[in-house]
């Protein structure tokens, strides 16, 4: 993909995926990746930061035999996500005027 | 080839000076990544990761960012936040050429403020001390010579109060040079790490 994407738009994803069911990291990365050109190790510091502000708790779950941490989305996760989405929305709503405007208005 | 046991040695050796709590969090994190990972071959696994030092500077950056935006800005977390900045200047992969140069307008950076702030402590300091030193010896002289004994007691009653006035202005001063100065290095970081992602992604 040729856009950039910033780190909020990052946020907004992981707190989307999670807020639709719980993930553990690597299935959560491997989610992100089909729609994000990231390195698989970016996501890392994302989760930490959103579980330092609250947005995420972690539950350990065994699985065959060792330990798979699932991120689960909080209260203030999910009224953060719904502030996220509310941005994107207003973007998505102003980028399309000129893009797809520009098209259409030849 | 590298082995699972190897590089996650190296990422633990480069964020090593985090809390320890941190540095396992970390480690677990990508243990348990690549236990997931397992089918796969370790190459193509590290090679979506990217080295250990660019992991290292990615936790290690967020660090940096995450002790500038705390509000109750400290000196002391402003030099913790400086430390972090260096170690993940130090942990990202780049040309050593540029590395040296990177590091050396740091050190300078921080030479300059460091100077900076301690010439204007010692200023600060020494103002008060000769103020009262003159004081004492006004006092001294009083019975030889009043007119003299007027003059140092004045002189250093003006010294020792333009020490006291400056005192909040030298303090304020000091914080925003030092909160400059990360937010200096936290910048030239972020170009840096830009121009390398590309390469490991």
């Amino acid at each position: 993909m040729s856009f950039q994407l910033g780190s909020s738009l990052l946020d907004a994803c992981v707190l989307a995926i999670l807020a639709k069911e719980d993930a553990y990291g690597y299935s959560l990365t491997q989610q992100v990746r089909e729609i994000m050109d990231i390195s698989d190790s970016t996501l890392y510091p994302v989760l930490r930061r959103l579980q330092k502000k609250n947005f995420l708790t972690t539950y350990d779950q065994p699985f065959q035999g060792r330990n798979r941490r699932y991120y689960r989305i909080t209260a203030s996760g999910i009224e953060k996500y719904e502030e996220l989405l509310q941005d994107w929305v207003e973007y998505k709503k102003k980028i399309d005027s000129v893009l797809v405007g520009g098209m259409n208005g030849e | 080839m590298v082995s699972k046991d190897e590089y996650l040695k190296k990422l633990r050796s480069k964020i090593k000076k985090l809390p320890r709590e941190d540095v396992n969090e970390a480690i677990d994190y990508y243990q348990e990544y690549f236990a997931e990972a397992g089918e796969e071959d370790i190459e193509s696994v590290i090679a979506r990761l990217g080295s250990p030092s660019f992991v290292a500077s990615q936790i290690l950056a967020d660090y940096a960012v995450k002790d500038i935006t705390t509000k109750t800005s400290t000196a002391k977390k402003n030099i913790s936040a400086i430390w972090f900045i260096i170690l993940a200047i130090f942990a990202s992969p780049i040309a050593l050429p540029l590395l040296i140069i990177v590091i050396t307008v740091v050190f300078i950076l921080i030479l300059v403020c460091g100077v900076s702030i301690l010439t204007f402590l010692i200023f600060i300091v020494g103002l008060p001390i000769s103020g009262l030193y003159s004081i004492i010896s006004g006092f001294a002289v009083i019975v030889q010579h009043w007119q003299t004994s007027l003059f140092f007691i004045g002189i250093g009653l003006i010294a020792l109060g333009i020490g006291v006035v400056l005192i909040s202005p030298f303090v304020n001063f000091s914080k925003k040079a030092s909160l400059g100065l990360v937010n200096l290095l936290k910048k030239l970081f972020d170009k840096i790490a830009n121009n390398t992602r590309r390469e490991y992604n």
